[in-house]
């Protein structure tokens, strides 16, 4: 059995540090996930704590570990675009590029402290929503896999390396434009 | 081993360093996640969400205002019991008109994941209804059933 399997029957035990662990495993995913719809803070943090209280009931549903992520992500997809949908924000086409408008992230752009961050976080917020939602999934925090990525976008995974490659393109071509190499 | 580093690497790299500086997942986001263990259910029907028009309808037509916008359907089944849930938006709060079927009485607790609760009886025709302050998450558990004897049936959480 998968290290994660082992967490998972733990957690089905009762066991609360292996249920910690599997949140601190996918934590990053979940979140990024919403906030790769541009939810605000308050509406981000209500998005995962549903997606985990989901996942609670359906512990014991969730026949093959190494799916649980793309299970998580997908769940987080699609009450993310609840959020936007009952807010008015979004289109009716489930495109993550379909945006009528950006939406109030908050982000604590105190902690950009070097010039070279905030050069590379100009660069990147002036990217397409498409981009910036690829890009902030790639790098979360906990490694998500193609697969995981392509649940959290509803994007086909054979998308993803060329978009990655146009959207990395594009970043670079903007820190250039802006004289950093 | 070769030391050559792919740059798209070493760029996303820094970008995730960047984005973990201002975006990391706030601490009270996990501490939240982790404290839930306890609230699984083992001993109930899962209801599981089947359904839910905000996220599912409307794909194909892709025309606005078709329906009514306030209106949301929830389906729950899987189980011996299912649900049928209407959310009525009244703002600042929404209105659930709620049904059962097979429509039985029943009592149905309202749990919320603040923690609070409240309990509402269905009718003899398994109707009925919930006032919910916007943005509530919540589950329903229905107990005294003819569909699931002894046992409750639990729903998946939901947000309105």
């Amino acid at each position: 059995m998968s290290d994660l399997g082992v967490l998972v029957e733990a957690a089905l035990d009762g066991d609360d540090a292996a249920w910690a662990a599997v949140v601190d495993r996918f934590s990053g995913l979940v979140w990024s996930t919403a906030r790769s719809y541009r939810l605000s803070n308050s509406d981000a943090a209500d998005v995962v704590q549903l997606t985990w209280l989901r996942l609670v009931e359906h512990l014991d549903r969730i026949n093959d570990p190494d799916r649980l992520g793309a299970w998580l992500a997908t769940t987080a997809r699609r009450e993310s675009l609840r959020v936007l949908r009952l807010s008015g924000r979004q289109q009716l086409t489930g495109e993550i590029d379909q945006f009528e408008e950006p939406v109030g992230e908050e982000l604590d752009l105190g902690m950009l402290t070097s010039e070279r961050d905030s050069a590379l976080w100009r660069a990147f917020s002036t990217l397409s929503e498409r981009c910036q939602a690829l890009l902030r999934m790639l790098v979360a925090a906990t490694e998500p896999s193609y697969e995981e990525v392509s649940a959290a976008l509803g994007m086909p995974i054979g998308a993803i390396g060329p978009t990655r490659m146009r959207c990395l393109s594009r970043l670079r071509g903007n820190l250039e434009l802006a004289g950093i190499a | 081993m070769s030391d050559h580093v792919d740059p798209d690497e070493l760029l996303l790299g820094e970008l995730g360093s960047m984005l973990d500086a201002i975006d990391p997942v706030p601490p009270e986001v996990d501490a939240a996640a982790k404290a839930i263990l306890g609230w699984r259910r083992v001993d109930a029907e899962l209801a599981q969400l089947l359904a839910d028009s905000a996220i599912d309808s409307d794909r194909l037509a892709g025309v606005r205002g078709e329906g009514d916008p306030s209106l949301r359907r929830l389906s729950f089944g899987g189980s011996p019991l299912e649900l049928d849930l209407e959310v009525h938006s009244t703002k600042p709060g929404a209105t659930v008109l709620g049904q059962l079927a097979p429509g039985a009485a029943a009592s149905i607790k309202v749990e919320r994941s603040d923690a609070s609760e409240e309990t509402v009886a269905a009718d003899e025709l398994g109707r009925f209804r919930l006032e919910l302050p916007a943005g509530a998450t919540f589950r329903l558990v229905v107990t005294g059933h003819p569909a699931s004897g002894l046992r409750a049936t639990v729903t998946d959480w939901v947000q309105v």
